[in-house]
């Protein structure tokens, strides 16, 4: 008599239990009173002593085994077939929550420039004259500055140039960063910024930019490019038809604008861009004779708009839930 | 600025039709759209108005993108005839950079002819009569402002008029000549005869020295003032002009020249004008600039591969000369025309060869750079945790304006806001998100939002987060929940992010969240069933800097008892689980409410587990009963 042959026999069996009948068979097949294993435990008076010593507690950890296991799957097969529960009652309710679409835009944007090697920072607000005009050559008392309206800040009468204003654009962190980091690197700024302007569809006094630069030793024309049109065409995730076409920014030199064909066949300009004006280096004390670089900056409304299809810019601006509970992606 | 396709087509035969004009100069030069009827617009660039800001300009663009000859006369230079006694010329300040005025004789004054009127109106323009349309022509054509007074208006000596240009006096009065008055101040610059100012220099005419029907006898000018002056006059004034706006860019010396003659020679075809006497004041004239065109250097710049004879080649389509005697053979030297003042550094020739071959053509190519780990600056990867945290939680995320209608001594203040209700930067995050709780409450039953934005105080700037909660119903202790929610949000919030020590101190209608003994935020009571807290994340940040470390798993099973108390109405769960913390029991590992039955019966768990053995239930119970003895010296109450 094998027990072990049994044991082996008697667990294969148990696995294939699913349901309360075949486990009523099973627990009499095995441990019933005509069941395998009094059998065996029936055999054991016919054996020597020797013998029943060794199968005896054999046997009757055997059957040991198989009661716990009767029990576990008794517990089991009743959980699956109990009556009283409803399995297609609704599940409990999760209350999601949904993120503003300009932080989600702004994390794909985030994504497709890390993949980029672009390293993403951060700038203040609250800006001064110099960082946002001077050091970026755009000359005070020139008409170049109202492409910029801005919003003051009202303190006591300050030298010039350490004025203090609501940045217009996130530009001012080019020479920032340049100022405490030297080249080669990569970055974009996403960022609030300000301008005093009429608020209508598609204008906002607070909105947000965001801004690219890339220095070192050979970042040409060809580069910007290349960086501007691959990350488009992953944000908005098509093919897409650009039109590069000179423009002036004081801070870039070329400087160019950055046109793409909507869907509807409508040309849009979405960013100025450029190679950073040597002057720019020197104002953040890097030798221009040394680096070259590009830098592009882009209203990150604009794409959102574009991307979802809003069609209001205040919108964003507007804490209504209605409006940001439709962003569940 | 408006431009008219028939000028421009008479300036460049080659040009094919109004749509490729536009399309063409859209592309190669500067933003341009079609309007109605012969007119188009172009955005002159800031730093172009010596050069592009006229129908010459513009047609010297097209010809050099057309690579064809441009239709302009050499203006055949004329004799002016000087020192006649008729007119002088003294310029009492620097900001006057060139002064030309010239003396015609005109037997009649009539209409300008009907193709100068249609061009007039094309660029907006109205039709005066044909000296004024004559002034206006010319500025449209060549970029030149000038101007024109009747003679016999101003006072002289004799025969002899004198022109002054003056700064005003402060105070000075001036009517213009459309009947504004204005009170001038010694920064404006005006030109006067030897008693009265005459016009506004740069910006607009006077109504006393008007040419009429009548005039017989006029004084032309054509000058250049300082841009800056001429900038803020205009602003100050609020006063903007076809004039102001060239001035106010700047324009070269060298324009007046062109301006006068070809106004000198229009006056003569149209209206028999005869030049009688004349006179030019000017400094130095600007010089020429040489730059060196470096090829390399170019190639490297904007990543195409053009040959020495190609880079020349556009260069002089532009007008710009070529010497061909550069240190390095494979370099040369390029001879800027005096009028494309905005060129003044090699990067910019670089722009004048790019944008001429075509940006658009230009092959995209990926920047070859040593790879180096990207980063999220701190304050940008907080801000990701913080909003997948809270968004799995159920909180929606909005963003509100910055600007708030009230403010403190420590806000900032808008010195120019743009309404009353936008006058200061906001010092917090909750001011908007009550707001926000309000104006959506008529939509969600239950209401859970956070932002994340900079707020300003004391003059600095702080990145913060804020959370609203707001909860309708009839559940029992609806009034506490959105604090109790919120707290138990911004525990998990604080915990995930890795802080350990995490302690609210309750404070009058709220609490204060302390870590590592630094206030980082706090919570608070809103009222109608809403509660709000507002959190520091830069603080935030500074603490969870350190590492996770490993710490022993326990190998004794933890044994855990229920509590229950009946205590006098009001005892504050928080001092009650304190003073358990504070028992001396030993093997404590965590207290944590059960169950809030109402405001007097309390259920705690407590958790024991020793690190060196199982602990048994005789030990339990003999820590227990000191715990219950701790409490019994503190509080009035029954175990339940």
């Amino acid at each position: 008599m094998n027990v072990s042959n049994l044991r082996e026999e008697a667990l294969k069996e148990a696995e294939a239990i699913e349901n309360a009948d075949q486990l009523k068979s099973f627990e009499i097949k095995y441990l019933g009173r005509k069941g395998k294993l009094n059998d065996v435990l029936g055999l054991l008076k016919t054996l020597s002593i020797e013998e029943r010593r060794e199968l005896g507690p054999k046997a009757q950890k055997l059957k040991k085994e198989l009661e716990e296991i009767v029990a576990f799957k008794t517990k089991e097969v009743s959980l699956e077939s109990s009556p009283q529960i409803d399995i297609t009652r609704p599940g409990k309710k999760q209350e999601l929550g949904q993120l503003h679409p300009l932080t989600k835009i702004q994390n794909e944007i985030h994504d497709i420039f890390m993949a980029m090697n672009f390293s993403v920072v951060d700038g203040p607000e609250v800006e001064t004259e110099h960082y946002n005009f001077d050091a970026l050559n755009i000359p005070p008392d020139h008409p170049a500055r109202d492409a910029w309206d801005t919003f003051w800040i009202k303190e006591e009468v300050k030298k010039i140039g350490s004025r203090k204003l609501l940045r217009t654009h996130t530009s001012p962190m080019q020479i920032r960063y340049m100022e405490t980091h030297e080249p080669p690197f990569q970055i974009i700024v996403p960022g609030r910024t300000f301008r005093y302007e009429a608020i209508d569809s598609s204008h906002e006094i607070n909105f947000h930019q965001l801004e690219g630069l890339m220095v070192g030793k050979n970042v040409s024309v060809a580069n910007l490019k290349y960086v501007i049109e691959t990350f488009m065409k992953k944000l908005f995730k098509r093919k897409i038809e650009f039109l590069f076409r000179p423009a002036y920014f004081p801070f870039v030199e070329p400087g160019m604008e950055v046109d793409i064909k909507l869907e509807n066949g409508k040309w849009l300009e979405m960013m100025g861009a450029g190679m950073v004006h040597p002057r720019v280096f020197e104002e953040a004390h890097l030798n221009p004779k040394d680096y070259q670089g590009f830098a592009f900056g882009m209203g990150i409304e604009r794409l959102a708009m574009i991307k979802y299809g809003v069609p209001d810019i205040r919108l964003f601006n507007s804490g209504d839930l209605r409006f940001v509970k439709q962003f569940k992606k | 600025m408006k431009f008219s396709y028939t000028l421009i087509k008479k300036l460049v035969p080659a040009v094919k039709s109004k749509s490729d004009l536009v399309d063409k100069l859209h592309k190669y030069s500067f933003e341009t759209d079609n309007l109605e009827g012969d007119t188009f617009n172009s955005e002159i660039p800031h730093n172009r108005y010596s050069n592009a800001a006229s129908h010459y300009g513009v047609a010297g663009e097209l010809a050099a993108i057309l690579n064809s000859k441009l239709n302009i006369k050499e203006n055949k230079s004329i004799n002016a005839p000087e020192k006649k006694g008729l007119v002088d010329v003294k310029i009492e300040t620097s900001l006057c950079e060139r002064y030309t005025a010239r003396v015609f004789d005109i037997p009649k004054i009539d209409k300008s002819p009907v193709w100068m009127q249609k061009i007039l109106k094309d660029c907006g323009l109205k039709s005066i009569n044909a000296v004024v349309d004559v002034m206006n022509y010319v500025m449209l054509e060549v970029g030149q402002p000038l101007h024109a007074f009747d003679y016999e208006k101003l006072e002289g000596v004799g025969k002899k008029k004198t022109i002054y240009v003056r700064l005003a006096r402060n105070g000075e009065s001036f009517e213009t000549i459309d009947k504004n008055k204005f009170k001038l101040d010694s920064k404006t610059i005006v030109i006067s005869d030897k008693k009265k100012a005459l016009a506004i220099a740069g910006i607009k005419g006077g109504k006393n020295s008007e040419v009429e029907k009548s005039t017989k006898r006029i004084i032309v000018e054509a000058a250049t003032f300082n841009a800056a002056s001429i900038y803020k006059t205009s602003k100050t004034l609020k006063l903007v002009t076809d004039a102001s706006v060239r001035f106010s860019h700047g324009l070269s010396r060298l324009l007046t020249e062109i301006g006068i003659n070809r106004a000198t020679e229009l006056l003569g075809e149209i209206a028999k004008a005869k030049l009688v006497d004349s006179k030019d004041v000017y400094g130095k004239l600007p010089g020429k600039e040489i730059i060196e065109f470096n090829v390399e250097k170019f190639k490297s710049l904007s990543g195409l591969d053009l040959t020495k004879p190609e880079l020349v080649s556009y260069l002089k389509r532009l007008n710009f000369g070529i010497i061909d005697k550069a240190k390095k053979k494979e370099n040369f030297l390029v001879d800027v025309p005096i009028l494309r003042d905005d060129v003044t550094i090699f990067e910019d020739l670089v722009e004048e060869v790019v944008r001429l071959y075509g940006l658009y053509r230009i092959p995209a190519a990926p920047p070859i750079s040593a790879i180096m780990p990207a980063e999220l600056e701190d304050s940008i990867n907080v801000k990701y945790k913080v909003r997948s945290f809270l968004a799995s939680a159920g909180f929606s995320e909005i963003y509100n304006s910055s600007f708030v209608s009230i403010g403190n001594s420590n806000s900032y203040e808008i010195a120019n806001p743009i309404s009353e209700d936008k006058k200061f930067l906001r010092t917090d995050l909750l001011l908007h998100l009550r707001e926000s709780l309000g104006k959506n409450s008529k939509f969600f039953e239950n209401l859970r939002m956070f932002e994340i934005g900079k707020i300003f105080v004391n003059k600095k700037e702080e990145l913060h987060l804020g959370i609203v909660a707001r909860y309708k119903g009839n559940e029992p202790f609806l009034e506490i929940k959105g604090v109790v929610e919120i707290k138990g949000v911004v525990d998990g919030l604080l915990r995930q992010s890795g802080l350990t020590d995490i302690f609210m101190k309750p404070v009058s209608n709220g609490l204060e969240i302390e870590s590592s003994n630094l206030n980082i935020g706090f919570i608070k009571h809103l009222g109608s069933n809403s509660a709000g807290c507002e959190i520091d994340l830069v603080k935030l940040t500074k603490l969870i800097e350190e590492e996770d470390e490993y710490k022993p798993i326990p190998k004794y099973p933890a044994i855990q008892r229920d509590l229950s108390l009946s205590m006098e109405r009001n005892t504050s769960v928080g001092s009650v689980t304190e003073t358990i913390q504070d028992s001396k029991a030993k093997y404590v590992y965590n207290v944590d409410l059960m169950d809030y039955y109402d405001e007097k019966r309390f259920t705690f768990r407590i958790i024991f587990q020793a690190e060196d053995h199982t602990l048994t239930d005789k030990e339990v119970n003999r820590e227990m009963d000191k715990i219950v003895a701790f409490l019994k010296s503190k509080y009035r109450f029954e175990v339940r």
